[in-house]
């Protein structure tokens, strides 16, 4: 579920996957380019009578996070709650970009980054292809953490503090966008060099090697050598996407 | 047997009846599984057959789809009684598992007039959507299931709007009496399933699906195909290789 201004949100299914991209010079499990997308589209009774694509979405792009993963499930323990207090020299960085596009309304060029200044996420869960991903947005620069350690913390009779999970009470007080929200490990995009003979055997061992996947549900293969129209940056370029949550069309 | 009134007209009783069919989904994906679809098209025959004309005056196309099946076993459809109201429709609606299709079970019914038996050129049928609707099906007789269904139609050209209902107007049920009423038999004939990545042979999974998510036991006349996607230029589309992703379809029947 989303928090997001007045609106209840389902969350675009297809859309909303953990995605991994493997350049031909990479050669490490670190260097692979990890990405969340989430999309979501405004639900309820009150917008039953107006067609989909009329309503007001919410697009979240989590790009370029870094986490030490042998392999995809490694997922399940991404933490940037608190990305400050890792004792990293990039540590601010490792959480990733995250970019926020609102779509009022059908047509609009969409406002980015609403109103959200710092953000902290994490997988609280994995069930098989699917990770809980929880992620609050801040209006200010403050953390997660910070706020929830200026939380009152209740004291038991017997001395003990009693900690618990902020409630949504709270998120929905303190935080622009707060979600928790079920995504799967949806797509790796490899991109091939064009002498590969056979490009998807190509793909998916790289996949295995780099981010221990086992074989695709689905996978596209997108040769640039064989359009008619294709921009010069793209010319010689192969790209094998592997599905591995059925086959969402790009 | 298939009885009909639209719009406070009552049209001549016919022996049509309504499809059954359920939409089975992958089991890797993120929304309901298990949907079904009624769909009942009523003919009604020309008084007067025209020369080189269809012998149908008119006819009415009604579909309910993307209902969801209560439990794991569509004999619990048999005195079901579904009043699609505010509360029922918010906890309904997905979006299908590709991001594609955003789902909300509603009556859609298309009243087409042929143009030959038209009374005026202009009066050649209508479409209508209802999201207010009662569904109510009856003991089950095998595969067949009595049903009613009272909507509140809305000509297409008035339901869609480009701004939300109020919470207000969306909690109020519609008022008077259903502008559309249909009392038919409808008989379960089938259904489709998405089928993950299974083998060469993906019929023995499917068949044991619609045992444990529909409790069917009749499973006939399968027929399977595999995914398709584009080829490396993306100008042709082309089935997977045997042994990805299927999409099955069986019947309930032996024989049409």
């Amino acid at each position: 579920m989303l928090y997001f201004r007045e609106h209840q949100w389902l969350v675009v299914q297809g859309a909303s996957i953990f995605r991994a991209t493997i350049e031909p010079e990479m050669r490490q499990r670190q260097e692979v380019h990890w990405s969340l997308d989430m999309h979501f589209r405004a639900c309820g009774p009150v917008w039953r009578r107006v067609r989909h694509w009329e309503r007001p979405e919410l697009h979240l792009m989590v790009g370029h996070f870094k986490w030490p993963m042998k392999s995809w499930t490694d997922l399940e323990h991404l933490n940037f709650w608190d990305p400050m207090a890792e004792d990293m020299p990039d540590a601010s960085h490792r959480s990733g970009m995250l970019d926020i596009f609102y779509y009022p309304r059908c047509g609009d060029n969409g406002q980015q980054n609403p109103g959200v200044g710092h953000f902290g996420w994490r997988v609280a869960t994995r069930e098989r292809g699917w990770f809980t991903v929880e992620l609050a947005g801040m209006t200010d620069s403050r953390s997660a953490l910070e706020l929830l350690e200026g939380r009152k913390i209740p004291v038991l009779p017997d001395g003990r503090e009693e900690r618990r999970d902020p409630d949504l009470a709270f998120w929905k007080k303190h935080a622009q966008v707060y979600l928790i929200e079920n995504i799967p490990f949806g797509q790796v995009t490899v991109k091939v060099p064009h002498n590969v003979r056979d490009p998807e055997a190509y793909a998916v061992g790289r996949a295995r090697q780099l981010i221990g996947v086992n074989e695709p549900e689905h996978i596209e293969v997108t040769d640039f050598n064989q359009w008619e129209k294709c921009t010069p940056y793209l010319r010689n370029q192969v790209y094998v996407e592997l599905h591995f949550n059925g086959f969402y069309e790009t | 047997m298939s009885w009909v009134q639209l719009n406070g007209e009552t049209w001549p009783v016919t022996p049509d009846g309504a499809q059954l069919e359920f939409y089975v989904q992958a089991q890797d994906v993120g929304c309901p599984r298990v949907q079904w679809r009624l769909d009942l098209t009523q003919r009604v025959e020309a008084a007067e057959p025209l020369p080189n004309q269809p012998n149908c005056e008119s006819l009415l196309a009604v579909e309910i789809t993307d209902m969801p099946l209560p439990g794991c076993d569509w004999r619990k459809l048999a005195n079901l009684e579904i009043r699609a109201d505010t509360a029922w429709q918010a906890t309904n609606e997905f979006i299908g598992p590709y991001g594609h299709s955003h789902n909300l079970p509603k009556v859609d019914a298309n009243h087409m007039v042929f143009p030959a038996h038209a009374k005026s050129p202009d009066n050649t049928g209508c479409h209508y959507l209802a999201h207010d609707f009662i569904l109510r099906f009856g003991q089950r007789d095998g595969l067949v299931l009595p049903c009613e269904i009272d909507a509140w139609v809305i000509p297409i050209n008035e339901y869609y709007r480009t701004l939300p209902e109020t919470p207000a107007e969306a909690a109020k049920f519609s008022d008077g009496p259903p502008n559309l009423r249909i009392i038919t038999r409808a008989q379960f004939i089938g259904g489709s399933l998405d089928m993950v990545r299974c083998g060469t042979d993906p019929l023995p999974s499917a068949r044991q699906q619609v045992r444990e998510l529909l409790g069917c036991e009749e499973f006939f006349r399968p027929t399977y195909g595999w995914w398709l996607r584009s080829n490396p230029a993306h100008k042709e589309i082309l089935p997977m290789k045997p042994g990805w992703r299927s999409t099955v379809h069986f019947f309930t029947t032996e024989t049409e």
